[in-house]
């Protein structure tokens, strides 16, 4: 990313909360006060285990949930707050691709009509403009025009995950929420859907928020990586200085359990294993949620939930080993 | 000289569907040796999991038609086998771990009771007695916290990475010869990952089973496998030694598979992460040709009309492609592996 695209700042999340009630007066804090920004043109890259609230969080800064408490700025704006033709008008400029290509196209629709339904809602452009429109858009994203007129089950995985991103891009959105986009695919058509995303970012300036659990692929296409355990965030910085000098404990740990493709590497690399699983999102402990599997708890974990604190430039981190 | 266990060749399977027959597997031979891992990759659609299943015989038949070939398990004819006859080859000498820990268990019987059926049908002299300290010792086996209480919840209470490790303790109780692995790590987190990977490698040592790992993970292959074998479009098109392979690759569309996944060590930049074009072939109407060829770009003419046979690299190690045949044009490696095996090389050498 080139220096003036850091400074301005897109979407400001600030102490982000999403509880879901599941009974017996007993809430599942599936995002728990997160908080950072997305910066213009940039690719805010989001990893965690399953269900550590990566989706909620991509999901409730979209307003598709609405937050249990704090807020979320886009452009210096509420976006939670926004009523009428402004929501509407939030509602064009952010944007999803799912993931999972099977279940996020209606089977019973024509792709033309799929990709041209954000167009019609919004009344962006009618008749033969909007078949031109449709047309584009399809060459766009690497399909022909001729597909215009099937429908979804006409279409491999990797086709199928092009005619989602052509929905997005059809309303001319500035920001992108990519929830997961290449998880369901073949390793050989996911780095064509990954180099596809990013000649689009460069061509339209597009801000992407990309969760995934594929951490590989994350730091390839993320200018910067944020580390999400158990609804809370754990580390955010710069891809490349997480990736090569990770601080927080689980970072260290998520990193070091990634099988690398390279079998001399995997025989001689030393490993440090998680013990057991993520722990339930209904009651997490007091202190770090991290502190039952982490290999350096101390005694004020237990007591005291770490804050996000930059350590160095750009490299925040929530863990009391670096308490000053 | 190692024992062979299983040995496979020219295995050919397929789906009779109302638009016409895929024909899945298309010509596969393998051998797997006693103790050893061999890792199946390719991606979805090109007959890896057809093939590990013809192995257990559970494709449904119809719409499954074998075709042609032979198995050959320790000395027998499977495909010769009738029902009742498999009955007793499955789970006690193999035994098969599946992708979805979510579905592949029981949901109204408790984990002690699916261990236990194995045991019932394959090892009747076992008292109740006697088979329930045997399940209780294969869940303590696979690291099952509190496996005295856990024995008797069902599946729902279990999380996925326990799940899985359920369900090896299923397929591992009689101590098969063989534990045939279908992805079994795709739908779990990397952290678990590393724990079901770490404990199959544990458990191998200890009860000297083969395994036979079915995955699109080369992370997974790179940790797991000693020997792999690389399929598509329903033909195996390589096979080596798993660091012969990844140092060494010979065939166009494993380098383009080892390329596409970017490396976690590496410092970013900004080229363009390599990708194959295209789409794997139709294996209703399967090419003539070398199935790769109309994604390859080094295809020539022969490719499209005659499939080529495996040449050997070195032993241990064939291409099928026609770049390795001695008359064929001279193509630059990628630099990518020029490299690595530049590196492994040196590593020798230190």
């Amino acid at each position: 990313m080139t220096e003036k695209a850091k400074k301005e700042i897109l979407l400001s999340v600030k102490n982000l909360k999403k509880y879901f009630y599941v009974g017996k007066n007993q809430y599942l804090k599936a995002v728990d006060d997160v908080s950072f920004d997305i910066y213009k043109g940039e690719t805010l890259g989001l990893v965690g285990e399953s269900g550590c609230g990566k989706s909620t969080c991509g999901r409730t800064i979209l307003r598709i949930y609405k937050a249990t408490a704090g807020t979320v700025e886009f452009e210096g704006v509420s976006v939670h707050d926004l009523k009428g033709k402004e929501l509407k008008k939030y509602n064009r400029r952010a944007q999803m691709i799912f993931q999972d290509p099977y279940a996020s196209l209606n089977p019973r629709m024509l792709v033309s009509d799929i990709v041209a339904e954000g167009i019609d809602i919004h009344n962006l452009s009618h008749g033969a403009a909007r078949k031109k429109r449709i047309d584009d858009l399809l060459e766009l994203v690497g399909l022909n025009k001729e597909h215009a007129n099937r429908f979804p089950h006409e279409f491999s995985g990797g086709q199928r995950q092009r005619i989602g991103i052509a929905r997005a891009l059809a309303v001319d959105p500035d920001f992108i929420v990519c929830d997961e986009p290449i998880s369901a695919l073949d390793v050989s058509v996911q780095a064509q859907v990954v180099n596809l995303l990013q000649e689009l970012q460069t061509e339209y300036g597009l801000t992407f928020l990309f969760i995934a659990h594929d951490l590989s692929m994350v730091k390839y296409i993320s200018d910067r990586v944020a580390v999400m355990y158990l609804g809370s965030l754990a580390e955010l910085a710069k891809s490349d200085v997480l990736y090569k000098k990770p601080l927080h404990p689980y970072t260290v740990a998520l990193l070091s359990s990634i099988p690398r493709a390279d079998p001399q590497l995997e025989k001689t690399r030393k490993r440090i294993m998680l013990e057991g699983d993520v722990p339930s999102p209904i009651n997490p402990p007091i202190g770090c949620k991290f502190v039952d599997r982490c290999n350096r708890a101390m005694d004020i974990c237990r007591e005291n939930r770490p804050e996000m604190v930059e350590i160095e430039p750009e490299h925040f981190v929530a863990c009391h080993l670096y308490d000053k | 000289m190692k024992k062979k266990i299983l040995e496979v060749e020219n295995l050919q399977v397929s789906f009779d569907t109302y638009a016409g027959e895929i024909q899945a597997v298309r010509g596969v031979s393998f051998d797997l040796f006693e103790g050893e891992t061999l890792a199946i990759v390719g991606e979805s659609g090109c007959g890896k999991s057809v093939t590990a299943k013809s192995i257990m015989r559970l494709n449904p038949e119809p719409p499954a038609r074998f075709k042609g070939g032979k198995i050959i398990f320790n000395g027998e004819d499977i495909i010769a086998k009738s029902e009742m006859e498999m009955r007793e080859i499955r789970g006690k000498n193999i035994g098969m771990i599946f992708q979805d820990p979510m579905t592949s268990l029981n949901p109204t019987m408790t984990i002690g009771k699916q261990i236990l059926e194995g045991l019932r049908s394959h090892k009747s002299t076992l008292t109740s007695k006697e088979a329930n300290i045997v399940a209780l010792d294969m869940l303590k086996l696979v690291q099952i916290p509190n496996a005295k209480e856990r024995i008797n919840e069902y599946p729902h209470q279990f999380s996925g990475g326990m799940r899985q490790r359920a369900m090896i303790a299923i397929a591992l109780v009689c101590n098969p010869k063989l534990l045939i692995a279908d992805e079994p790590t795709t739908a779990l987190d990397v952290t678990i990952q590393a724990q079901i990977l770490e404990l199959m490698k544990d458990l191998q040592k200890k009860i000297n089973t083969s395994i036979i790992m079915i995955t699109h993970d080369l992370g997974v292959v790179a940790n797991i496998s000693q020997r792999v074998v690389v399929m598509y479009g329903g033909k195996i098109v390589e096979y080596a030694d798993t660091d012969e392979l990844y140092y060494n690759p010979k065939h166009p569309y494993t380098w383009g598979l080892l390329s596409s996944v970017p490396s976690v060590d590496v410092v970013k930049t900004d080229n363009k992460l390599s990708s194959i074009e295209g789409t794997p072939p139709d294996l209703f109407a399967p090419p003539l040709g070398c199935p790769f060829a109309d994604r390859c770009e080094y295809s020539m003419k022969i490719c499209r009309e005659k499939m080529p046979p495996h040449f050997i690299i070195s032993e241990g190690h064939g291409s099928a492609c026609w770049l390795s045949h001695p008359d064929a044009p001279k193509v630059q490696t990628p630099s990518l592996f020029v490299g690595r095996k530049l590196s492994l090389e040196k590593r020798g050498e230190n």
